[in-house]
């Protein structure tokens, strides 16, 4: 959620890019740049890639800043939103993205949410480290969503802004990398 | 909706981002260069006159091909005239008329490029290649049709002198048969008895 000096702070950016061009570039750059660089890396594993794509943000936006409504959404979501259509363009042109045979299986896993949640609770030292292995495997796609949501703690409605899907389609995506995930852990071993 | 505890993948993301590859220092930068750095942008004026550039181009050949291919087939050089039959029969004394008969037919390139010309003329216009057909053009090109139709004219003639000169000269003639030019300037043979008789 938008705190009073976050809204307070990008109306400072917006109007200083609006103004003195040059002043509000770095403005922005140095306020929101890790954060936009942060999230594209988590897509596009190179890093020299993410830094590319990371300028296409800020200069789309530096074009765009007139389009930029404070009331959606916040600067640093509204960059996300562009650096997230950007990086799916690329990783497009790269290597088209392709439906998993596996996503099929694991609609077939008969698991409840709450069994889910207590599944991927466990505080088992082995998961973790599985889990984070795992968590490699997952499309670009779904890594972001899982980061934005449990890593970045970022609602669901700031999600469907950046991603541009609605709150209950991300939710129900979100269910199913979690069944996917426990899926490939497995059930925990007894001690 | 409900936010999940899934404490385990919380803690596998934490630390599988935990080291998250910083911006280089420089980054700001460049990235500020390259914001500054205007692109080379054409003007829509600068198009437009690219594009009526293109159209003078492609007019301008279309004409030249046409006025090329009308004045070809105006200036085209004539082709002999056939002769079709020569009749080389003794003058008699009461024989009318002279012996060599060279049958006139209209100039064939002349006619082929009237031909043309009309078949053109009567195709319904749909591309619009009237408009590029000035008054003086026309004008033009009937004062160079009028001097080729001259030249063949003239040409057709000495022609026919040269066959009618080769035929009284090779064939035996009475004593009286001469050979003289009429009003036209054709040659033609006649009796020394019809001279006087002139």
């Amino acid at each position: 959620m938008k705190s009073g000096s976050t809204v307070k702070i990008d109306e400072q950016i917006v109007d200083a890019v609006k103004g003195d061009r040059r002043r509000g570039q770095e403005l922005m750059i140095g306020h929101y740049g890790q954060e936009v660089f942060g999230m594209v890396v988590r897509m596009v594993p190179d890093v020299m890639d993410a830094e590319e794509l990371t300028q296409d943000t800020f200069l789309r936006a530096f074009s765009h800043i007139d389009s930029y409504d404070p009331r959606r959404a916040s600067l640093g979501t509204w960059l996300c939103r562009i650096a997230y259509r950007l990086t799916l363009d690329f990783l497009k042109r790269r290597c088209p993205m392709t439906v998993s045979i596996e996503d099929s299986e694991v609609w077939q896993t008969d698991i409840s949410d709450e069994q889910l949640e207590a599944e991927l609770s466990t505080g088992n030292e082995e998961r973790i480290s599985r889990l984070e292995l795992l968590i490699d495997q997952l499309s670009p796609d779904e890594r972001l969503l899982l980061t934005l949501h449990y890593f970045e703690d970022r609602p669901l409605d700031e999600c469907s802004f950046i991603m541009d899907a609605t709150p209950h389609a991300l939710a129900n995506r979100l269910y199913r990398i979690r069944k996917k995930l426990y899926k490939k852990l497995g059930p925990p071993n007894p001690l | 909706m409900t936010t999940h505890r899934d404490t385990d993948l919380r803690e596998a993301l934490r630390r599988r981002y935990a080291n998250t590859p910083q911006l280089p220092t420089d980054f700001t930068e460049r990235m500020i260069e390259r914001a500054n750095t205007k692109p080379v942008r054409h003007h829509r004026w600068q198009w437009a006159a690219a594009v009526a550039a293109c159209l003078l181009i492609v007019v301008g050949i279309g004409l030249h091909y046409e006025l090329n291919e009308t004045s070809q087939s105006i200036v085209q050089a004539p082709s002999m005239p056939e002769v079709h039959e020569v009749v080389n029969k003794p003058i008699e004394a009461e024989a009318p008329q002279p012996v060599v008969v060279v049958e006139e037919k209209p100039i064939q390139p002349h006619r082929t490029a009237r031909k043309s010309r009309t078949h053109r003329s009567e195709l319904p216009d749909t591309l619009g290649n009237g408009i590029w057909r000035s008054e003086r053009n026309v004008v033009i090109a009937l004062q160079i049709l009028s001097e080729c139709e001259a030249t063949i004219r003239r040409e057709e003639q000495e022609v026919r002198n040269h066959i009618i000169q080769a035929t009284f000269n090779a064939t035996p003639q009475p004593a009286n048969a001469v050979l003289v030019t009429n009003e036209a300037g054709d040659y033609e043979v006649i009796e020394t008895k019809r001279i006087r008789e002139i």
